[in-house]
């Protein structure tokens, strides 16, 4: 599709990140970086049963230590419950978790806290309480949750938006269009896929972590390492039962979010103890903790049935997934919709499509939000069941998928019915270079010539593989987006916003955006973002919003500011404001006349009819344009050990225009290299008492640099009439790339389709051994 | 405990108590570059140079630091000026979140001190204890590469 | 971990302060070298740390009967040391490529990897694939052991201060593989290999295996099936059956055993081939 593509003078370019000088210096950007005297280090008891009662607490000892400030439990903090998922209010999430409560759920959960002088101190305390449980029959697989007469993990009476807590269902959805019985019945092929995916966890470099204060005017701050600043203002405010004008919460530089960090962990916890005590406090998870008491993925187990006809076209589509989400219900209704939601619409013209599941309760570590959100699961069967269908087809798989994706001018009746655990919102695609990138993908792989040859190296065997997918950008008329921005008589401007940058570098390309519309260079915006005292409203990072709602607020709240600059400027150059524009740090006439932005400023700021150049403006987004992706990797399978390699890797990914080429394509490879872990060596191990047995970096392999394949992101662009700048989103696609690609691909090399992730030697070479007993 | 150590070109003395360890004495002194990933030696955010090698300061008992040079990606730039290795990161892209990076960039700073012009395997290999999560490596084995031809250049104009 | 209950970091200058030290603390008291060991696993009892860096025993001298590692050298400094590059054909710097990180190989010493006694230790592996011994200092006296016999006699091992592990120079052709998840990762398996020929047959044949989940030990087994033999396609393979059906395997978190044994067959081969090869290129 061709489109007028202005030529953009700040925007399109992979200029440096305005946080980068600090971040490359080692200056003190993170939370853990300020230290301020008398803080108090706070510690966590967690459980070591999976499902317990508290019959007996008693803290008397820890409190009596020197040097113990508080002992926090369910009789000294409010009860309230809540969701610690950090969403738009009203929630989609259950309010099933309190503070602390005379129940513990899983290994890990909280029974009490500590706040003491020293770490030190703290951790002897925790093992000075003393705990009786009295054991209850636990939960440890989805399978047992929803049998009749199993131990039922949320029986309290106060918690709410629990679909059927008697039989441990977090969530249920069902949505069909047409008739897909039928439409099976009409096809000519069918092709069906069980797949599962297991625990996995984000390991952010920087664990979860707060620190907690009083100001001056004893408001609470919180500073800390979140995705969701304006979230966690609110919950906490709802938990401990105080004013939301009476906390502040900052988000400085964090290490890593990937979702995890869009959950209301800590910051409840240690606001009490400041609350408590009148001292700073500071919480930090350690990395076992981080792996079992954080988030996790949700594993899940999905069932894909494809109907299609002779000629290819899909005529049937039947998604039915059942999701572990642990012992809490944050994000359990909404990871489970968007698995049908970001996964279905991409084969839009199948007219009978059926979405169902059910998200339950299990007595284990609790998913949350990560990357991908329920879409990274739903593509692994979607995306096989797609290869074998080819297969039965003896078609490429590159042309089943050009004959049944999505393009530009059609709608899925998906987008419509299904959305963020509610309806959605109908909306038609705008944008899609999905066949360009399906193109340059196989081109830059080899697809033609490797595809199929089985080429042998010793006893490694190549094969490719490749699967397509789609994402969103944003919640559709759910999320919204503020930004301030205002003028400094330099010609400068103070950009304010909630948008939260997690490292994914949005305050460079928010900061982009506001600079090419005010024909200033990008030093001249001085970026200040996710303060909720002074930056304006914003949902936060998740769901791919920040490029394309976060920027298009910025992009409104720029044009303000560009008309009150336009405003001032005209008479001084004698010409309606409409002749002129902004560029190169002046406002320009046709005539060739023009004046300096700070000398518009010092006008509006000293001379005359004075005011503050200054705007706000909002985004609600009222669809959510997909980014698309078209991934192709070679991989090398050793049939003697059932070792998987990835060779090369190649992503075709259509974001729209990318607002930083740089930071598109480091989304990209940090999502896809995060992919292949998941899809070949991530997995939470559990006890059969339900313990996460390899709670360490030592034990969970995530991909280190020796495991870097050769990696190649193509930025495919098109121009999304209703982003800023044409811009989508690239924040999650990538991840969801690498599980139904290698997938394929080790189809392609040794004939076995694996159906269980993390694709291990071992579970390869048992899958291998099947096939050759098989024969 | 008393010990007396160097820290990017500076002679300190800190009191320590005996099982302390490097990272935490450090961060407690004022160096917030050098990262908490894990504690246990696997992700490498705390590496610092270590009497000319690169070393996980979370396993490093402080007391053996008596008498060391240690540097810190503080030590690293000169003013405004960035290092090199430094301003190699920076332009390629190599910086997300940056928690990984100070680590990072001690490990390169060990690596390209030794062997000035590393093969792509050579730069993988002294980084392999560098975990990171959000860059795919991609762009850092790209900075390493650049950050060594910069670093030519540089000693062949001296 | 190390707690708060250690009140002492010593540093002794010689020998006999560091064995008076050692017996003074008794369990109370732990050795340092890098140090890794103790900050991770020390147990919260210790009392007394005895750092044995100030020693001199980081020295690595190639003498023309034994290679001689101090006990205090890095794995780092045993890895460029120019001794190593062509020991048993560069068997040295091929596993320490692969051993942790960079890190921690300029932290870790060889003494300590070997102290530590890990089961998944690839160091432990191919020092006993090379019939090392190990130099201990006790009451005055430099008493040298087989390493294998140290390893198996825990005891002395936990009480001993050990000066230097030496490898003896032979006409050893070696090999190694290690089966991993990542590339920084430990071993589902290890497999260490070196064999003495004796004309056209294999005299003194080394197998080792580790992380089976137990620590590297030598397969005896499948040493004797090979001795005398010649390295052809044949005696590979069944050396390869005997090793992966008596090899002592268990399940654990990484694999499991019936997978281990897969990998020890398909190890011993590939050492055995690699073996081969080297035995005839004469490197």
């Amino acid at each position: 599709m061709t489109h007028d593509h202005k030529t953009f003078d700040v925007v399109g370019k992979s200029l440096r990140k305005v946080d980068g000088v600090a971040l490359v210096t080692g200056k003190p950007e993170f939370v853990a970086d300020l230290q301020l005297p008398n803080t108090l280090h706070v510690k966590i008891l967690g459980s070591k049963l999976a499902h317990a009662k508290i019959a007996k607490l008693d803290v008397s000892d820890a409190e009596a230590m020197p040097g113990v400030a508080c002992v926090l439990t369910y009789k000294n903090t409010p009860p309230t419950r809540h969701t610690t998922a950090g969403q738009g209010y009203p929630e989609p999430s259950p309010y099933d978790t309190r503070m602390f409560e005379q129940k513990v759920r899983f290994i890990g959960d909280r029974v009490a806290a500590v706040a003491a002088e020293t770490e030190a101190i703290a951790e002897a305390a925790i093992k000075a309480i003393h705990v009786e449980y009295e054991e209850l029959p636990a939960v440890l697989s989805m399978d047992e949750a929803r049998v009749e007469g199993a131990p039922v993990i949320h029986d309290e009476a106060d918690s709410t938006g629990i679909y059927d807590a008697a039989h441990n269902i977090v969530a249920d959805v069902d949505i069909d269009v047409g008739d897909v019985e039928k439409g099976f019945t009409e096809s000519d092929l069918i092709v069906e896929q069980t797949c599962e995916t297991q625990y996995a966890q984000h390991t952010p470099i920087e664990t979860h972590v707060v620190l907690s204060y009083l100001d001056n005017a004893d408001r609470l701050v919180l500073r800390t390492s979140t995705q969701v600043p304006f979230h966690v203002r609110r919950i906490v405010a709802q938990t401990l039962g105080i004013p939301m004008r009476d906390i502040r919460v900052i988000k400085p530089r964090i290490g890593g979010g990937f979702g995890t960090k869009q959950e209301v962990l800590l910051e409840d916890v240690a606001g009490w103890v400041t609350l408590q005590t009148g001292r700073p406090a500071f919480l930090s998870l350690t990395r076992q903790e981080e792996f079992a008491a954080s988030r996790t993925r949700h594993p899940m187990r999905i069932r894909v049935k494809l109907g299609a006809k002779t000629d290819g076209r899909l005529h049937a589509i039947e998604m039915e997934a059942t999701s572990n989400t642990g012992a809490y219900g944050s994000h359990g209704l909404t990871v489970l919709a968007n698995t049908g939601s970001k996964t279905l619409p991409l084969y839009n013209k199948a007219p009978n499509a059926h979405f169902y599941g059910q998200a339950v309760y299990t007595n284990l570590a609790v998913g949350g939000a990560y990357r991908g959100y329920g879409a990274t699961q739903g593509y692994f069967p979607l995306e096989t069941a797609m290869d074998e269908l080819a297969e039965r087809l003896k078609m490429d798989p590159i042309e089943l998928r050009r004959l049944n994706h999505i393009r530009v001018g059609e709608t899925s009746p998906i987008f419509e019915k299904l959305g963020e655990g509610r309806e959605g919102v109908s909306q038609t695609v705008k944008s899609c270079e999905m066949d360009r990138c399906l193109e340059l993908g196989a081109e830059r792989i080899a697809w033609a010539k490797k595809r199929g040859r089985r080429e042998r190296d010793g006893s490694w065997v190549h094969g490719l593989g490749m699967a397509i997918m789609m994402q969103g950008s944003g919640i559709p008329e759910i999320d919204m987006a503020a930004a301030t921005i205002k003028m400094n008589e330099d010609g400068s401007f103070n950009l304010l916003m909630g948008a939260t940058d997690l490292g994914t570098g949005s305050d460079t390309i928010l900061a982009q955006i506001a600079a090419e519309v005010l024909g200033v260079p990008l030093e001249k915006m001085l970026v200040t973002s996710s303060d909720t005292d002074f930056t304006p409203f914003d949902v936060g990072a998740y769901a791919s919003s920040t490029t394309y709602v976060s920027g298009m607020a910025v992009q409104r709240a720029a044009e303000k500011v560009r008309e009150q600059i336009l405003d001032v400027a005209a008479p001084l150059l004698g010409d309606a404001a409409e002749g002129l524009e902004l560029k190169h740090e002046a406002v320009r006439a046709a005539n060739g006349s023009s004046v300096s932005l700070a000398r518009v400023c010092q006008r509006a700021m000293y001379e005359s009819d004075q005011f503050q150049i200054a705007a706000t403006a909002s985004c609600v987004p009222t669809e959510s344009p997909p980014p698309f992706l078209a991934n192709f990797a070679e991989v090398a399978v050793d049939t003697e050990t059932g070792l998987v390699r990835v060779l090369h890797y190649v992503a075709a990914v259509d974001c729209g225009v990318a607002i930083n080429p740089q930071l598109a394509e480091g989304q990209m490879e940090g999502a896809i290299v995060n992919g292949i872990g998941y899809a070949l060596t991530e997995e939470m191990v559990l006890s059969s008492n339900g313990r996460v047995r390899n709670p360490t970096l030592f034990d969970y392999k995530i991909p280190g640099i020796l495991d870097l394949p050769k990696l190649e992101i193509l930025l495919v662009e098109s121009y999304e009439p209703t982003g800023p700048m044409g811009a989508k989103s690239v924040g999650e696609i990538g991840i969801n790339g690498p599980i139904p690609t290698i997938a394929n691909a080790i189809y392609d090399a040794v004939g076995v389709r694996l159906t269980e992730t993390p694709f291990t030697p071992e579970r390869v070479l048992t899958a291998l051994r099947s096939k050759e007993r098989a024969g | 405990m008393r010990i007396n150590l160097n820290i990017n070109g500076t002679q300190q003395a800190f009191e320590i108590t005996p099982e302390e360890k490097l990272l935490d004495v450090l961060r407690r002194e004022g160096y917030m570059g050098v990262k908490k990933g894990c504690g246990s030696g696997d992700c490498g955010a705390c590496a610092v140079l270590f009497n000319g090698h690169a070393v996980n300061s979370c396993l490093v008992f402080a007391a053996k630091a008596d008498g060391a040079e240690i540097l810190t990606v503080e030590g690293l730039a000169k003013g405004r000026a960035l290092h090199p290795i430094q301003e190699a990161f920076l332009s390629v892209g190599a910086v997300q979140c940056g928690y990984c990076t100070p680590g990072m960039v001690i490990s390169t700073y060990d690596l390209l001190s030794r062997t000035p012009d590393p093969s792509e395997q050579e730069i993988r290999e002294a980084l392999s204890g560098n975990l990171c999560r959000c860059t795919g490596y991609v762009k850092q084995i790209e900075a390493v590469k650049k950050a060594a031809a910069l670093l030519r250049e540089d000693s062949h104009d001296a | 971990m190390v707690s708060t209950n250690t009140k002492q970091y010593l540093k002794p200058v010689s020998l006999d302060e560091a064995w008076r030290l050692m017996k003074d603390h008794g369990s109370k008291g732990k050795l340092v070298g890098g140090g890794i060991d103790v900050v991770l696993y020390g147990p919260p009892e210790t009392e007394a740390l005895i750092d044995v860096t100030g020693l001199g025993l980081g020295v690595i001298e190639g003498g023309k009967d034994v290679l001689g590692i101090g006990a205090t050298a890095t794995l780092t400094e045993l890895l460029e040391h120019p001794a190593t590059a062509d020991l048993h054909s560069g068997i040295l710097r091929e596993v320490l490529v692969c051993v942790a990180s960079p890190l921690l190989r300029n932290l870790a010493t060889v003494g300590g990897a070997v102290a530590s006694v890990h089961p998944w230790s690839d160091v432990i592996a191919v020092l006993l694939s090379l019939d090392a011994s190990a130099v201990c200092y006790e009451e005055g006296k430099e008493i040298e052991f087989p390493l294998e016999q140290l390893l198996e006699n825990r005891e002395r091992l936990h009480n001993t201060l050990i000066i230097q592990v030496r490898l003896p120079r032979a006409a050893r052709f070696a090999a190694f593989e290690k089966f991993a998840r990542t590339g920084f990762d430990v071993g589902m398996l290890n497999c260490a290999v070196s064999v003495i020929p004796d004309g056209q047959v294999c005299n003194t044949v080394r197998m080792v295996f580790g992380g089976t989940p137990a620590i590297a030990k030598r397969l005896r087994s499948a040493e004797e099936h090979l001795e005398g033999k010649p390295l052809t396609e044949s005696t590979i393979e069944e050396t390869a059956q005997v090793a992966a059906n008596a090899l002592d395997v268990r399940d654990d978190l990484r694999a499991s055993a019936s997978y281990r044994r897969d990998l020890a067959a398909v190890g011993t081969r590939r050492c055995l081939k690699r073996v081969a090869e080297r035995w005839s290129a004469g490197i």
